[in-house]
């Protein structure tokens, strides 16, 4: 082929995308923008402006609302299906036996000083282009544990307007999945209805399992991208499939 | 004097979003080949346009500035995605998925990942001057370079392509 031809054909390519569309609509852009624009005007004002936050705060809707309780509440919550308790170190441990109730889950989660919007059937993770800024240090770690999986979440180290997403796939089964990532209120969210194969996140957690491990690597700073969990399988934890076997995972920034 | 007041901007911008979104979101197709990717990056780049409307809209050609911000919004991607720390082993998520995404229709991996692998600006030329569809003046003079420049970028571009895309190298030998 001569260049013309080779150009003709890369033309043909893209007029060949006639089903491809943006599903966003100019409205939806102008909205994004705007809310850029006052995370940057709050993280600027400070503290010093919580009353304006405040005001701000309604131009954040479309987020998932949940409100972080302040961080030296003590909060208990033992039920048959998943456990929330604070600790003295002050992290939050969330132990998962089975899911249900997701929106209870939400709210004990926000008591206990974690943001967390909790998607069912499918999981999400900030877009390539709406990522998180990066953490200072550990957020989250999973173990096998008290009959599920434990999730030890440092809520402290999540970056200030910043939320984790927890999804969960197959809840009704028995070897539900949970992927875990880090997003920024307002973000662009990519969600699909199976694990992520390719994290996108700044940071990513990546549980494998080695010599009997759990282990978990990410990247330098912070946490995001996808964590996984593991469901109940009867008689073989390690037999699920999933990367929750045995030992100990964690992101670490 | 003129005032050009918030409602005027606002419906002047989604005039320009209405008209050009799609053609700029397949542009960005061919070009990265991931349909999800490409449409964040779009996203991303007409967000950036209207935080900056009154220089984009002064802008040449606009939809040229929305197609190069968000392939440079790509090439930033990327490039972390780079740094990521590999891992040895890293076990599927779950046995019974399948780990490939099965996402939308994506456009042609091999010619999505030829175009990717090109050097920058033989990438940034094959764009305008043929994706967006510009002259060759257009397109040297919103790249800052020489027109004869720009036919050597051009012309090098299509050659490394003809080599790596096979459908453009069988049609060469087909009788």
């Amino acid at each position: 082929m001569n260049d013309d031809e080779i150009m003709a054909a890369l033309r043909d390519a893209k007029e060949s995308l006639t089903d491809v569309h943006m599903t966003r609509t100019a409205d939806s852009i102008v909205a994004r923008a705007r809310n850029r624009r006052l995370r940057r005007s709050l993280s600027v004002a400070g503290a010093g402006t919580l009353a304006l936050g405040v005001g701000l705060g309604v131009g954040f809707s479309g987020t998932s609302g949940v409100t972080p309780a302040s961080s030296g509440k003590s909060v208990h919550v033992n039920l048959a299906d998943w456990s929330v308790n604070t600790t003295s170190a002050g992290t939050v441990q969330l132990t998962v036996r089975d899911f249900s109730d997701p929106t209870l889950l939400q709210q004990t989660l926000a008591q206990a000083g974690v943001p967390a919007a909790i998607t069912v059937g499918k999981v999400c993770e900030a877009s390539a282009s709406d990522q998180p800024p990066a953490g200072s240090g550990p957020i989250i770690t999973a173990s096998k544990g008290g009959g599920g999986v434990t999730f030890t979440i440092n809520a402290a180290q999540m970056p200030a307007g910043t939320e984790l997403s927890i999804g969960v796939l197959n809840p009704s089964s028995q070897t539900w999945q949970t992927g875990v990532s880090l997003v920024e209120d307002g973000a662009a969210l990519v969600c699909q209805n199976q694990p992520f194969s390719t994290p996108v996140g700044p940071v990513t957690l990546n549980i494998s399992q080695s010599q009997g491990q759990m282990s978990a690597s990410g990247r330098s700073k912070g946490f995001g991208g996808p964590g996984l969990g593991g469901g109940k399988a009867p008689g073989s934890g390690a037999s699920s499939g999933s990367s929750h076997g045995a030992g100990k995972g964690s992101a670490s920034g | 004097m003129r005032v050009w007041g918030v409602e005027q901007k606002r419906q002047e911008f989604t005039e320009f979003y209405t008209s050009v979104k799609d053609d700029c979101l397949r542009i960005v197709l061919v070009s990265v080949g991931d349909r999800h990717l490409a449409e964040d990056l779009v996203a991303e780049a007409f967000t950036r346009a209207w935080m900056s409307w009154r220089k984009v809209r002064a802008h040449p050609v606009p939809h040229a500035w929305v197609v190069r911000t968000a392939l440079n919004a790509h090439v930033s991607w990327w490039r972390r995605r780079r740094r990521e720390v590999p891992l040895d082993e890293i076990p599927p998520f779950h046995p019974g998925i399948p780990e490939t995404f099965a996402g939308a229709p994506a456009a042609d991996d091999s010619l999505a990942a030829a175009i990717r692998a090109l050097p920058a600006r033989q990438r940034e030329v094959i764009t305008l001057r043929v994706l967006c569809d510009l002259d060759t003046e257009t397109t040297a003079r919103l790249l800052g370079i020489a027109p004869g420049t720009v036919g050597v970028h051009l012309h090098r571009a299509l050659a490394t392509l003809r080599t790596r895309i096979p459908s453009f190298t069988d049609r060469e030998v087909t009788p």
